[in-house]
């Protein structure tokens, strides 16, 4: 696993592949925020509007098309890590799900979360998100001593509820477009913008230091690797089984899923501003008015 | 336990009230006839898969999609420009076949969380006409996954024809997945009719 990262990973930073893929992205991305919120001007005229619009984020204006040049190479990682999941993580997966009990599983993923904090809280900052990144600190103090070292969430019970970020997330935020999507040996799907973040974030990252000067810990960022890929498997065992099943082609139904998700991710969880009009066979849309019902929050 | 909790979050929370004032405003409803239309629609669904000994269950719930789904307009749009340009009696065909397919797909997913509070949390306007409808799937021992609804209709009458699940659009996926089925098979709808069958089979006999 950890050769096949690093392959993925000299991949994604080698200059003869990144740099042509960067200035693609470059090429078929608004350079601004503002570059992106004209974008979706052409569409049909928006209803009145009793409240300011969400922020139209750059990624919007990128999800119709696949944006998929190394489909072919893309579908050969891809079907050797079906075959990989098939053969071992899946039944890894199913047996951690299975053996391990929920309050440990539980325990994993809150340990996993909490030691993401320095990571979270940097990428909050770089976006500018400093009520969320108090939010990320507050976690990280909360869970870290009252939590017994971050295996339980107390400050959920607080309602400070756990969010994420990471690096790509920033750059999406920044205005940086998501470059042609591609899919990693081990790692899945992703795209320029995303193994960039990806790289970035392992540096930010303190637990992969710890092993600095002490041969002792040389395991620690290998097991957590493991062990975080296993409880992610373990908790989507259902639901990815559900979309293999459902899916004409599974591939491209995880690209899409993926970008998406991702998408939803940089704006937060606010709504998509460049939705499919499905009466003129995809044309963009445009909302105009959101609002939240207080009684049902 | 939980009184500690309660005043231990009490205190965090006036501690750091300026720290967590996430700035939400709210607004009037942008929709509110949308927003009952969308619980009335969870609360029936959910009603008729809780009936799990109910022999009429699943011509139930058929009728229940065909009532309050648009399926024609989803259908249509997942087949892009094929829907346009392939014969009228093929694209009937489809859309008679990814009926079947959707209303499988709609059942699985609603069966998931009909032990669940599944409630409306807000609304937007997309257009006229056009609404997303927002709700929240609140389990005891999950974390909140957000489902949206996507309506058409006027004077009360709605439809929905798309669903998102944390942001990601089930009928944009299949839109992409047939674009390139059918791109991978000459264009041929019937073979993709074909297909939607077998897939339809599949999700509802379960298993990997």
């Amino acid at each position: 696993m950890s050769a096949n990262l690093k392959l993925a990973l000299a991949l994604a930073t080698s200059s003869l592949v990144f740099a042509p893929l960067m200035a693609w992205a470059e090429g078929t991305t608004p350079a601004t925020p503002e570059a992106a919120a004209a974008a979706p001007a052409t569409a049909p005229a928006p209803a009145a509007t009793t409240a300011a619009p969400p922020v139209v984020t750059t990624q919007d204006v990128q999800t119709r098309d696949e944006n998929d040049p190394f489909e072919g190479a893309n579908r050969v990682f891809f079907d050797v890590n079906q075959a990989l999941d098939n053969v071992l993580l899946r039944p890894v997966a199913v047996v951690y799900k299975h053996v391990v009990p929920d309050f440990a599983q539980d325990g994993v993923r809150n340990f996993m979360n909490n030691l993401n904090s320095p990571v979270i809280f940097a990428n909050d900052v770089l976006q500018g998100e400093t009520d969320r990144a108090g939010v990320t600190l507050l976690r990280f103090g909360i869970n870290s001593t009252i939590g017994v070292g971050g295996l339980i969430d107390v400050a959920k019970h607080f309602d400070i509820p756990y969010h994420d970020e990471d690096f790509g997330q920033t750059l999406g935020t920044w205005g940086v477009g998501e470059g042609p999507y591609l899919y990693f040996l081990v790692m899945g799907p992703s795209n320029a913008r995303d193994i960039t973040g990806f790289v970035v974030d392992r540096g930010l990252d303190p637990v992969n230091y710890v092993n600095w000067g002490n041969d002792d810990l040389e395991y620690v960022p290998v097991a957590r690797t493991v062990l975080n890929v296993i409880d992610i498997r373990a908790r989507n065992i259902e639901t990815l089984d559900e979309i293999e099943r459902s899916s004409v082609d599974y591939y491209a139904s995880i690209r899409s899923l993926y970008r998406q998700s991702r998408a939803d991710a940089i704006r937060n969880g606010a709504p998509s501003t460049d939705l499919p009009d499905f009466d003129s066979g995809g044309g963009v849309t445009a909302p105009s008015t959101i609002s939240q019902n207080p009684e049902a929050q | 336990m939980s009184a500690v909790f309660g005043l231990a979050r009490r205190g965090v929370l006036v501690a750091f009230a300026a720290l967590l004032a996430f700035g939400t405003t709210t607004s009037a409803y942008a929709n509110p006839d949308a927003e009952s239309f969308t619980q009335r629609l969870i609360d029936q669904g959910v009603q008729i898969l809780r009936a799990s000994n109910d022999p009429q269950r699943k011509t139930k719930f058929r009728d229940f999609i065909t009532q309050y789904a648009d399926v024609r307009k989803t259908a249509r749009f997942t087949l892009g420009n094929y829907a346009r340009t392939s014969a009228p009696a093929d694209v009937d065909a489809f859309v008679d076949a990814f009926k079947d397919y959707a209303i499988a797909i709609y059942e699985a997913q609603l069966e998931k969380y009909k032990g669940e509070s599944l409630k409306v949390v807000g609304s937007l306007d997309n257009k006229p006409g056009d609404y997303i409808v927002k709700t929240i799937v609140d389990g005891p021992s999950k974390d909140p996954l957000r489902i949206d609804f996507r309506l058409s209709g006027v004077n009360s009458a709605f439809k929905f024809y798309d669903i998102s699940v944390e942001g990601a659009w089930l009928a944009i996926s299949q839109q992409e997945q047939f674009k390139t089925f059918l791109e991978q098979n000459r264009g041929s709808v019937p073979a993709l009719t074909a297909d939607l069958k077998t897939r339809t089979v599949k999700i509802q006999n379960g298993g990997k």
